[in-house]
Order: structure tokens, then C-alpha cells, then sequence
């Protein structure tokens, strides 16, 4: 096991309260797998994605809980031991590829101090590296010499993903990697990351809202909401065999991107305020199927199949609820409560 | 720019043109012999009409002949020079100084948000803006001068000193010495500036995304702060110094009235208080000139500051 | 019209609420004025009165309870020549703010609404401005035009309203295209109009800031002024307190004859600066967090 997260909350400071942004995940990642944390905006997986490298931001109320890499808890140690797992072991692809860049450094400036940082490399070594990486992603390597503000959009995302493996990382953490980036150019990278998967064997964390994506490119699948863990399984199991109404509104929301047609079915409401979260089952404000027990208590992690965990109550009910959700009406016709 | 140059010598030469008194004051003083008057006159064709004056005025300008200084007895131009380079030492010294201490504290003080630290440095600083320079100035001279008697208490050097060579003018420890209190002055009276700007530039820069990521890639807290936040943040701290070096002029005059440091802030105000016109003119136009570089100087740096900044 | 004018005082009074500087540079700045104008009331004696005790001048006395402040050279309470010397400092102080804001406020607004030629001439005239040294401009000017007061402001006035001249007008920009003035202008309102109505009470604040930023300098350019011996002879004036300690080099033996003028004049030109940045987090929400 390469990674694994037990149990992490993560709390905001707001000036209206606190806000409690991730409430008890848990994860694994293991060698040579892509995990995916798909949902909403606003449900917490940045932050997931961003407590890895313990990157917080400065009105950070609560963190509790431990994130293992290779066997040290990552919130805990000193700043020293931080700096050498950061980027070297896990790296990231920022999700605006152009605001990640500093402005008044060249690419190769940049990339060279990603490599600098960690290893003791001569100057000609590392371009040997960064451009056999550029040769890869399909980026002119005389764009290293340019500044930031002279790339395309999809340059910039592709140099950001050299900048990410430059140090040969475990694990690569991507936070919306394609969202800022138009549909065509999102292909493009997508299919990128992917050949880079299996040439690079490192493993991925992939954040998005976009269930297609995640469908494209992981192995396992993580649907958050609300700051919790939905449902959790393989990607196969997730898209063939769903056990969370979210889940499954989610796949009717999103057009697929090989194009067969369907009618989109929104879900409709919002999600909850995560400054004083319900009681009992947090999307069960907007759940079609929703029964006076799924608010009376907080619905816990099952596990529905193996190696397949679900936070419904109503998994015995899984055959009519899938049923019934296919169905325009049901959606339409939920009351918000 | 060369327009601006333009239009100061033209405002110097109304200004002192509309004299209540005497026009001819401003090159001729009655003390001078006939003989000299006359030829001052022609010289300067102060008995031609206002338009031609001014054309000879610009000529002479463009010669480097601002007259006759009414109080030395020598062509202004050479007492200019020599004064020239005592204050540009001094001014550049303690504006560097005020600048390099103002930048680190500044960034320190936004990378500090919130701390006692920042609150402190910024009612300091601001304290000492809100005082005169001179009196700053003057403290310095009682706390150091005066009662502790480790530095002197103005001049350039110590009176009656051979100097030997132009290094030795500028690169010995007597000038040195000299040299500390008013450079100090200046640093401290000035450092607020850049420090409250680099402080909110660093601030907004701190929220960008691209700090996240040279966090993540495993630098230290110096070099985020110093090589991506303070370098991002340098821009309107440099663009600050074109509209600081006006009022930095008038705290030259100042300081070096206190210090009794030769230079041309000095300079114009004995020249003003003996009616120096010759002087006066050209040491003020000098000023313009050193405004006009510093700004020309600036704008040579802008794109080498921020490289999305192209020349039209 | 009364009600306009409640109205805008009690906005200006919000404008302090939340910031706890701001209110005490407004608190500082009020006593300030009450000293100018009630100083003959305030001072124990007259400015340049010379006190005599037993037959003997008073000469360079610390402070005690008698001598707040101490004494002079020439036995003069230096009290009550700080109190006096207040209103030189807010009548240059004030006067010149006004006029400084005045002028900078009517350029930024004409050149950034109209912009074309016109902005590129006045943009060119603040350059200008800014290339004339600011203190050795006025120390000319007032030689050359004599030295009292109002010459004083009037050199303030010329070379100042730059900044607030190209910091208005960048506002203005950005508000000129803004929702509410396209809507006035497509009912046919007139360009005074919207000026005068839509984006001047959008810049009073910016406005205001600057005004409070120029009274601080113009108090600094007075005190520097009356120090070098040029400024007005029959006012009283702390730079002028600080020009007779200096000039027989008593600042050893006298260290409160040192203190007491500075410490007045780095308290008022404080109060402008808090006042102004009071008014600065109105424009630019973003300095608020503090």
C-alpha cells in the first residue's frame, strides 16, 4: 500500500462559522493504481487532494487524522521531511495550468528548480530528462525558454504535467486537471495522462466533477459529497453496479464524452451548509428515495460487496431505486426538504 | 522624456524671470564692476526681448553655461559638478539602503499576517514617515554624535583633511564615517515607503495559485517568500521610486542642511538665501535631471521586473 | 438637502466605525483643531512671551509641572509655543489638503471620463509635475514670491494634486463603463451630469483618502519650510521651535526642545495618515480584513 488516509477531517475558519470541509475519510492507494474522487464542487476533494502534500490554506480550523506514505503520517512530520517527500514522492497538476505558473520565471526555470530542489543533477542532465518528457506530452522543446504568459492554455497544462513527473514521482495527484481546458483540448490531455500511466507506472489521485473523465482514466472510484465518501469501489463496479442515489443521478447528469446520446437528468438542490451539517444522511435533503430513517442518524460506511462501500441505508432497496432512477419523473418530482 | 527636460528648463527660466524686482538680478549683481555687467549682459542677452533671451538661454544651456555664481565667483557648471557627485553618493546609498531594508521587512511582515511583528513594524515605520526628516536627523546627531560621541557631527570630512585622489575622496574611512549618520537617516525615513507597498503587494501575491505550487514542490519558506513572492511583488515597489524621488530632492535639501554635507541639496538653499540666482537655476534644473534619470532608469528595469510587459 | 447631508454624515461615520485606527487619527485630528482654535485659551503662556522668575529669565528649564514642555533659550514655554505653533501646522495643513484635493479630484475626473486627447494632455502635465523636485520648487516659489502662508499652500497646491489626479482618474476608468452609468447614458443624461452625480460620490472616498494624505504632507513641507528659516515670520510654528534649537545647537542641553515640537508634528501628520488609509479601505475592499 503506497498511501493510505484513515479517518481525516479538515475544518475551515469562515467568518460565519466553521466550516467542516472533509468529515472522516478514508482511503487507500496502491502502487500502479488510479484512484478518482469525483463530485460537486465545494464537496471537499481539493482538499482531500491538497491535505496530501499538507498544503493548507491560512484559516485552517481542524485536522485530525493521518495520511501514510510509506509508512510516516505526512501531517506529522517535521517541515524537513515534508520538503523531501514534496514533489519528489508526490507531486501534483495544478487545475488552472495558467495561474500556476510564476509569471517572471521561464518554463525551464521552473521545471529546473522542481529537479534542483530534490536531486543533484548537472544542468545538462536535467535537460536531457525535461526534454525527453517534453517529447512525450508533445510540447516544442523551444518552448522552455519562454515565459508563461507566452503559452497556450494546453501548453501551459502539458508543461505543468512535465513539471509534475520531471522528479519521477509515486504518486501524482491531479486536481480538475482538465476543467479549466475546452473540450477538445480535454481529450487531448486525457488521453495523454493516460499513455503517461502506463509508460510511467506511477500512481494517480484524480480529482474531478466530471464523472466521464474519471470514468476514462481510474481504476477505483471515490464519489464525495458534502465533505463525505458516498460510495467507493472499483470503477467498474461504480459505473455497472452503483449502490449510492447520488452516484447514480451523477452518471444521469453528465454527457458522455464517446457521445451516446441520452436525455441529462439534473439533480435538483444544493448541497448542504457544511458550517452546520445535517443530521443523518447529507444528501438526503435532495434524494429521491429518501425514507425518515436516512435523517434520523448518520448513515455509516458499508460495505454492499466486496471491496465495494456505500453510506445508503437503502442498499436492499438498490434494484427498484435503480429502476425508478432511470426515470425522468423521479428526479423532477423530489421534493427538497 | 527629453519633452519634460524641456518643459522644467522652460518653467525655471518664467519662474525666475517673474522676479518681483529686478530681471536683471538674475545674472547681474550690482556689486559687479561696469565692465563685467556689460559683459554678462551680452553675454546673456539681457537687454534683448523676452523671446530671444530665451533662445540664448536654451542655447547656453545646451553649452553647459548657467552664468557666473554671484556668491563663489566661478561658472556655475563646475560648482554643480562637484556637488553633484556628494549628493548622488549620499542619496543613493541611503535610498538603496531604505530600499533593500524596506523590501525584507515588508515581506516579512505580510508573510507574518497578523503577528505582533507586523503591527509594530508598520506603526514604526509609519511613525517615523509621519516626522520630519531633519528631525530624524537631528535625534540621530544628539544619540550618536552628541551623547554616545562614536560619529561625527556632520561635514563631509574632517576639516583640513589633503585629499590626495578621487578615490580617496569617496572610499576612505573618514568619509565613511561621516557618512553613516546621514546615510542611516535617510534608510530609516524612507524604508516606509517601499515597505508598505512591498507588504501589500506580497499580500495579494501570496493568495495566487503559483505560490501553492512552489510550496508543494518542496522549497523552503525563504525561497518562496524571497525568490517567487518578493520578486513577483517588485514591481510597484520600483514604479514607486519615480514618485518618491521628487519628494526624495526636497528631503536631500533637508538633510543635507543638517548634516552640512556639500551637495546640492545644501548648495540650493545658500544659493536662495544669497540670492545666487545663477545657482539656484541651474542646481534646480539638476534636480529635474536627476528626477528624469531615475525615471528613465525605472522604466529600463519595468520589463526586466515583469516579463509581460512589452515595449511599445 | 438636511437630509442628504445627515445622510452623508452618518456614512462618514461608519466609514471609521470599523477601523479602530482611523478613529483614533479622527479623535487626534479633532483635538488638533480644538488646540489651533482655542489656543489662547489653552496656553498657560503667550508664544513668544520671555517668563521671568525672581528678576531671571527662565532660560532652558526641563519640564516640570509649570513648563509642560520646559523652557527656551530665551525663557519661552514651549507648552505653549507647540499650541500655538498648531495652527500654522492645520491652517497650512487644511488649506492646502482642500486646495490639493480640489484640483487632483477635477482633473482625475475630466481626464479619465473624457480620456482621448484631453487625458493624454493632462496625463502629460502630471508627468510634468512630477519631475519638478516638490520642497526646493516651493522654497524658490516662496523666495521669490514672499513668505507667508498662503504662498505656502498655494506651491502645495501647484505640484501636489498629482497623485490624487492619477489615482482618481484610474478609478474613474474603471467605473465609466460600469452597468449604472451605461444606463444613465442611455437615458440621455448629459456627461456633467453623470459626472457630477454617478461617479463623483463613487470617488469621494479615494477623494477623502488623498485629502487626509496631502494634509500629512503639507504639514511635513511647512515644518521643513519654517526649519530652513522661510517660513511665515509672525506665525508661530513647530518647525520654527525646531529652527531655534538647532540654529545655537542647544539639542544636548535641551533635549525636550527637541522633542515636543517633533513629537506634535509626527502625531497630527500620523492622524492623516490613518485617517486616509481609513478612507482607502472604503475604495479597496480587500485592505478591510485587518
Amino acid at each position: 500500500m503506497l498511501l493510505e488516509v484513515k479517518n481525516l477531517k479538515v475544518y475551515y475558519k469562515t467568518t460565519k462559522g466553521t466550516v467542516q470541509a472533509v468529515d472522516d475519510v478514508s482511503f487507500s492507494l496502491e502502487e500502479g493504481e488510479n484512484l478518482g474522487l469525483v463530485g460537486e464542487s465545494g464537496c471537499g476533494k481539493t482538499t482531500v487532494v491538497k491535505t496530501i502534500l499538507r498544503l493548507f490554506p491560512t484559516n485552517i480550523a481542524h485536522v485530525s487524522g493521518t495520511v501514510e506514505y510509506s509508512g510516516q503520517n505526512i501531517l506529522q512530520m517535521t517541515f524537513d521531511e515534508l520538503s523531501r517527500i514534496r514533489w519528489k514522492e508526490i507531486s501534483m497538476i495544478p487545475q488552472s495550468a495558467m495561474n500556476a505558473l510564476d509569471p517572471v520565471y521561464t518554463i525551464e526555470e521552473q521545471i529546473l528548480e522542481a529537479l534542483q530542489t530534490h536531486d543533484e543533477i548537472s544542468y545538462s542532465e536535467a535537460l536531457q530528462k525535461i526534454y525527453g518528457l517534453f517529447d512525450l506530452v508533445g510540447l516544442e522543446r523551444s518552448r522552455l525558454k519562454d515565459y508563461p504568459h507566452q503559452l497556450s492554455g494546453g501548453m501551459l497544462q502539458r508543461a505543468c504535467i512535465v513539471m509534475a513527473l520531471v522528479c519521477s514521482p509515486k504518486i501524482i495527484l491531479a486536481d480538475e486537471p482538465t476543467t479549466a481546458l475546452d473540450v477538445v483540448v480535454q481529450d487531448n490531455i486525457l488521453q495523454r495522462i493516460n499513455e503517461l500511466h502506463k509508460k510511467i507506472r506511477a500512481s494517480m489521485i484524480l480529482s474531478s466533477h466530471d464523472i466521464s473523465v474519471i470514468a476514462e482514466t481510474c481504476d477505483r472510484v471515490a464519489v464525495m459529497y458534502a465533505g463525505q465518501f458516498m460510495e467507493y469501489a472499483s470503477s467498474r463496479k461504480i459505473f455497472g453496479n452503483p449502490f449510492h442515489p447520488y452516484t447514480v443521478g451523477l452518471q444521469q447528469a453528465f454527457p458522455n464524452i464517446k457521445g451516446t446520446k441520452k436525455k441529462l437528468i439534473a439533480i435538483k438542490g444544493y448541497p448542504p451548509n457544511l458550517i452546520n451539517p445535517p443530521r443523518g444522511c447529507r444528501f438526503a435533503s435532495r434524494c429521491p428515495f429518501r425514507k425518515e430513517a436516512c435523517v434520523a442518524k448518520d448513515p455509516p460506511l458499508v460495505e454492499v460487496e466486496p471491496l465495494h462501500l456505500s453510506r445508503c441505508i437503502r442498499s436492499d432497496a438498490i434494484d427498484e431505486i435503480r429502476r425508478r432512477a432511470s426515470m425522468e419523473e423521479t428526479w423532477e418530482r423530489t421534493e427538497l426538504s | 522624456m527629453l519633452i519634460t527636460l524641456f518643459l522644467l528648463v522652460t518653467i525655471v527660466f518664467l519662474m525666475f524671470r517673474f522676479l518681483p524686482g529686478d530681471p536683471l538680478a538674475m545674472y547681474i549683481n550690482a556689486d559687479m564692476p561696469v565692465e563685467v555687467q556689460k559683459a554678462l549682459m551680452q553675454r546673456f542677452g539681457l537687454d534683448k526681448p523676452l523671446h530671444e533671451q530665451y533662445l540664448l538661454y536654451l542655447k547656453n544651456l545646451l553649452v553647459g553655461d548657467f552664468g557666473q555664481s554671484f556668491h563663489y565667483g566661478q561658472a556655475v557648471i563646475y560648482l554643480v559638478a562637484e556637488r553633484f557627485w556628494n549628493t548622488i553618493i549620499l542619496m543613493g546609498i541611503g535610498i538603496g539602503l531604505a530600499y533593500v531594508m524596506g523590501c525584507i521587512l515588508g515581506a516579512l511582515a505580510a508573510w507574518k499576517r497578523g503577528s505582533k511583528f507586523e503591527v509594530i513594524s508598520i506603526i514604526l515605520t509609519l511613525s517615523i514617515r509621519s516626522a520630519p526628516l531633519f528631525w530624524i536627523g537631528i535625534i540621530l546627531i544628539m544619540i550618536f554624535g552628541m551623547w554616545l560621541n562614536l560619529l561625527p557631527l556632520g561635514g563631509i570630512r574632517e576639516a583640513g583633511i589633503k585629499i590626495t585622489s578621487t578615490f580617496e575622496k569617496f572610499f576612505s574611512l573618514d568619509f565613511l564615517l561621516h557618512m553613516i549618520l546621514p546615510a542611516t537617516t535617510l534608510a530609516i525615513y524612507y524604508m516606509g515607503t517601499p515597505f508598505l507597498i512591498m507588504r501589500s503587494a506580497m499580500l495579494e501575491v501570496m493568495n495566487e495559485e503559483f505560490i501553492e505550487i512552489v510550496k508543494a514542490k518542496g522549497l523552503k519558506t525563504w525561497q518562496v517568500i524571497f525568490k517567487h513572492a518578493m520578486r513577483n511583488s517588485l514591481l510597484p515597489v520600483i514604479t514607486m521610486l519615480t514618485v518618491m524621488i521628487s519628494f526624495v530632492m526636497g528631503g536631500q535639501v533637508m538633510l543635507e542642511t543638517i548634516f552640512r554635507w556639500p551637495g546640492i541639496g545644501m548648495e540650493i538653499v545658500s544659493a536662495v538665501n544669497t540670492r545666487d540666482y545663477p545657482m539656484a537655476q541651474a542646481l534646480f534644473i539638476m534636480m529635474g535631471v536627476i528626477i528624469l534619470i531615475v525615471n528613465f532608469v525605472v522604466d529600463l528595469l519595468y520589463h526586466y521586473l515583469d516579463p509581460r510587459v512589452t515595449y511599445e | 438637502m438636511a437630509k442628504k447631508l445627515k445622510f452623508f454624515l452618518q456614512s462618514q461615520l461608519e466609514v471609521f466605525k470599523g477601523d479602530s485606527l482611523g478613529s483614533i487619527g479622527a479623535i487626534i485630528f479633532a483635538c488638533f483643531i480644538m488646540m489651533a482654535i482655542f489656543a489662547p485659551f489653552i496656553a498657560p503662556y503667550g508664544p513668544e512671551e520671555m517668563i521671568y522668575k525672581e528678576g531671571r529669565l527662565l532660560r532652558l528649564q526641563p519640564p516640570s509641572w509649570h513648563h509642560l514642555f520646559g523652557t527656551t533659550q530665551m525663557g519661552q514655554d514651549i507648552f505653549s509655543q507647540v499650541i500655538y505653533g498648531s495652527r500654522a501646522a492645520v491652517l497650512v495643513g487644511v488649506l492646502s489638503a482642500i486646495l490639493v484635493s480640489i484640483i487632483g479630484t477635477a482633473v482625475g475626473l475630466v481626464s479619465g471620463y473624457y480620456g482621448g486627447k484631453t487625458d493624454a494632455f493632462l496625463m502629460r502635465v502630471v508627468d510634468l509635475a512630477y519631475g519638478i523636485p516638490f520642497l526646493p520648487f516651493i522654497i524658490i516659489l516662496v523666495a521669490l514670491t514672499g513668505l507667508t502662508f498662503w504662498n505656502v499652500v498655494i506651491g502645495i497646491g501647484l505640484l501636489l494634486w498629482r497623485t490624487p489626479a492619477r489615482v482618481i482618474r484610474a478609478q474613474v476608468l474603471s467605473l465609466k463603463n460600469r452597468p449604472f452609468v451605461e444606463a444613465s447614458r442611455v437615458l440621455g443624461a448629459s456627461n456633467f451630469r453623470i459626472i457630477l452625480f454617478q461617479i463623483a460620490p463613487n470617488v469621494l472616498p479615494l477623494t477623502f483618502s488623498y485629502t487626509a494624505l496631502a494634509m500629512g504632507w503639507a504639514i511635513l513641507t511647512e515644518a521643513n519650510l519654517s526649519f530652513l528659516g522661510y517660513g511665515d515670520p509672525i506665525m508661530m510654528s513647530w518647525g520654527k521651535i525646531l529652527f531655534r534649537v538647532y540654529i545655537i545647537q542647544a539639542m544636548t542641553i535641551a533635549w525636550w526642545w527637541v522633542l515636543a515640537p517633533g513629537l506634535a508634528i509626527i502625531l497630527l501628520v500620523l492622524s492623516g495618515f490613518f485617517i486616509g488609509r481609513a478612507y482607502e479601505k472604503v475604495t479597496n475592499p480587500r485592505l478591510r480584513e485587518y
